[in-house]
């Protein structure tokens, strides 16, 4: 009851798990497949639709989806949160 | 042709005699539990036993008769969970059935029903009424009112929930009837034509639910209204009952056009009408009504839970609430853009290109209040020193969950994306990270966060976390394989896929095979919280501190644990919410 984490400690660890969830799906997606499947990372880099190249589409897109909102929160907590703990 | 009608008028009074008889004899059943051994730790009445009762009546009359919000709410709360059994139990039997590709353990017809009838049950029998649970039990201690505006339609309304559920359940449970097989949508022509009386049960029942979802809602404006306590300001309200009173504001706007279109349906199908058939407005002008109040359902049924969350995270993190004030915004922008997304689940339909594009537009700009949420819960932690409590492990697990809904549901929302996923599991994968993964997320956390108000006791924390964990995979098992499946092509609402021609049926039998694997998961962890609600709240170790949260040593102690710690110390059960005399404070 008493014993307590760090905030950002969880957070990271609840990031990696949606990231991880993303490269799983890159993973059996490219295992699969199915047909048509083309994918092109940021609309710039052409990716094979191998497990490889379906894990680094997932992983880049979500991580820095995730991670430019993990970075705004780190930015706007440190200079605007007026309910700091004392 | 006498003697039959006095024949008749005997056996009506004979039957009411028997009733009267029956109910004195419910007046006189008092306190039956606690003639169990364990006399002292007992009773399922919700407060604490060694108080007295003295202005209830006892037994099940008090539950009969009662206008107390807090035993509405825990009557709401009771009739929710056994729906949530219910439409839990008829969705194992469905994905046990989508073990194999083949028509195995039920008829596609009876598949069907239960399809249909899971999700009315599990949206308007378990999410509407167990929202109403909380709101019932704690708007009124957290803003200081005696009680409810109106006490006795608040009882009211929660008694037209019980037959509501009845008739939707009646094609199951009346010998020789077929349920409804129309989906939860009840799209003509199909729900018009569809030959079972079931369907009209199933109609006039869900008319019933929208009828005690708007009367509960009316009394929750009113009571936010206009029975706050003196110190309880609009800036001082705390963001639960904010929530609960945009919620119902949805529910006023979007619950008695649904009643009326119910109408229009009941009428076409018996009557004869022409409001939905091709000669009079149209098959589409159903799907218009339908999802001019479907949509705002959706948030009728996220809102209230986002105030629980944002209620929770901050308690066991240690630190208020980051942005109050954009928190309650984003919450009343909700409110605003949900009535006008509505036609994105009909772009498939072939609307109008140019209305599609409006559409999508108002839905990728609600995409940006959720963010905003999601934004300050997280912000809210991460400064914090987070207590890894079940309810807070309830917590994150919704926002990880919705993070994967909501980022499903944007592109779900863009038309094109739309074309391609529309009717495949990948909708139906997005909207249950929604309602299982987060709102039944949030709905596990209020219920464990107040569990010791409104038991008395403590919950058994090590089958908490169980219950936390099984859920989680579960959740994720389950909808992760159908988000795989729609991806793939795999339609959604079909009995077997031996048919399909889309993909290779091994294949889609692995991902459904993973997907049950998940709810049986989910079952597993679904029977521990209902042995640790029982067995907790009926031999539980009693809370002896009005703070079991130690929400004091971080300024955190709100009023409705006020509330409780004094009726602690006064050795009498308030009737009422409690006048409070002490300073009230904010998220």
């Amino acid at each position: 009851m008493s014993r307590r984490l760090s905030g950002r400690r969880v957070i990271y660890i609840v990031y990696a798990a949606i990231v991880s969830i993303a490269a799983l799906m890159g993973f059996i997606l490219g295992t699969i497949n199915p047909e048509g499947m083309d994918p092109t990372l940021f609309f710039v880099v052409d990716l094979p639709a191998t497990p490889v190249g379906m894990v680094i589409f997932g992983v880049s897109t979500i991580g820095l989806g995730l991670g430019a909102l993990l970075l705004l929160v780190a930015y706007v907590a440190d200079r605007y949160d007026d309910a700091e703990l004392s | 042709m006498g003697d039959m009608a006095s024949g008749q008028i005997a056996i009506t009074v004979l039957m009411g005699l028997l009733l009267v008889v029956v109910a004195a004899l419910l007046t006189r059943i008092e306190n039956w539990r606690s003639y169990a051994p364990t006399a002292g730790a007992s009773s399922l009445t919700g407060e604490e036993t060694s108080y007295g009762h003295s202005e209830k009546p006892g037994g099940i009359t008090r539950w009969l008769t009662t206008v107390d919000h807090k035993d509405i709410g825990i009557l709401y709360g009771a009739f929710a969970l056994v729906a949530f059994a219910v439409g839990g139990i008829m969705v194992v039997l469905m994905r046990t059935e989508l073990m194999w590709a083949g028509e195995d353990i039920m008829s596609a017809s009876l598949y069907n029903s239960l399809l249909t009838s899971h999700g009315i049950t599990m949206l308007f029998l378990f999410g509407t009424p167990i929202i109403a649970a909380f709101g019932n039990y704690f708007v009124p201690l957290l803003i200081g009112a005696d009680d409810m505006a109106f006490p006795r339609i608040n009882a009211i309304a929660f008694w037209l929930l019980p037959p509501g559920a009845l008739l939707i359940w009646g094609g199951f449970l009346i010998p020789g009837m077929e349920a409804a097989q129309t989906s939860w949508t009840m799209y003509t022509p199909l729900s018009a034509e569809q030959p079972m009386i079931g369907a009209d049960l199933m109609i006039l029942g869900l008319h019933l639910t929208g009828v005690s979802a708007t009367m509960g809602a009316i009394n929750f404006i009113a009571t936010i209204f206009t029975e706050r306590d003196e110190e309880v300001t609009w800036a001082n309200l705390d963001i639960f009952s904010w929530t609960m009173l945009t919620q119902s504001g949805l529910i006023l706007f979007a619950f008695p056009l649904l009643g009326s279109a119910l109408v229009m349906l009941l009428l076409d199908r018996n009557v004869g009408t022409t409001f939905f058939a091709t000669e009079g407005g149209g098959a589409i002008l159903w799907q218009h009504l339908f999802w001019f109040f479907g949509h705002p359902e959706v948030y009728i049924l996220v809102l209230p839970p986002m105030g629980l969350i944002s209620y929770i995270i901050p308690r066991f993190s240690g630190r208020k609430l980051f942005g109050f004030k954009f928190v309650v915004y984003s919450t009343l922008a909700i409110g605003v853009l949900s009535f006008g997304v509505w036609a994105h689940h009909m772009f498939s339909t072939g609307i109008d290109p140019r209305l599609q594009v409006s559409f999508m537009a108002v839905s990728l700009a609600i995409a940006i209040p959720s963010a905003v949420k999601t934004f300050n819960w997280i912000t809210t932690m991460w400064n914090g020193k987070i207590r890894l409590t079940t309810p807070m492990l309830f917590s994150i697990g919704f926002v990880a969950n919705f993070i994967i809904g909501g980022v499903t549901g944007v592109f779900l929302a863009t038309i094109p994306v739309d074309y391609l996923l529309h009717d495949t599991y990948y909708v139906v994968g997005h909207f249950h990270y929604v309602i299982m993964g987060a709102i039944a997320f949030a709905v596990f956390a209020g219920i464990y966060y107040w569990f010791p108000i409104y038991t008395g006791k403590m919950y058994q924390k090590a089958l908490g976390k169980w219950h936390f964990w099984l859920t989680m995979i579960g959740t994720n098992l389950t909808f992760f394989g159908m988000l795989i499946l729609g991806y793939l092509g795999m339609p959604r609402r079909y009995a077997t896929y031996n048919l399909v021609s889309v993909g290779p049926i091994d294949l889609f039998t692995i991902l459904h095979q993973s997907a049950t694997i998940g709810a049986f998961i989910l079952l597993i962890g679904q029977l521990v919280f209902v042995w640790n609600v029982v067995s907790s709240w009926l031999y539980g170790r009693r809370v002896a501190d009005g703070d079991p949260w130690d929400l004091k040593d971080d300024a955190l102690y709100s009023r409705e644990f006020r509330w409780h710690e004094r009726r602690m110390n006064d050795d009498l059960v308030l009737a009422d919410g409690g006048a409070s005399d002490d300073g009230s404070e904010e998220s």
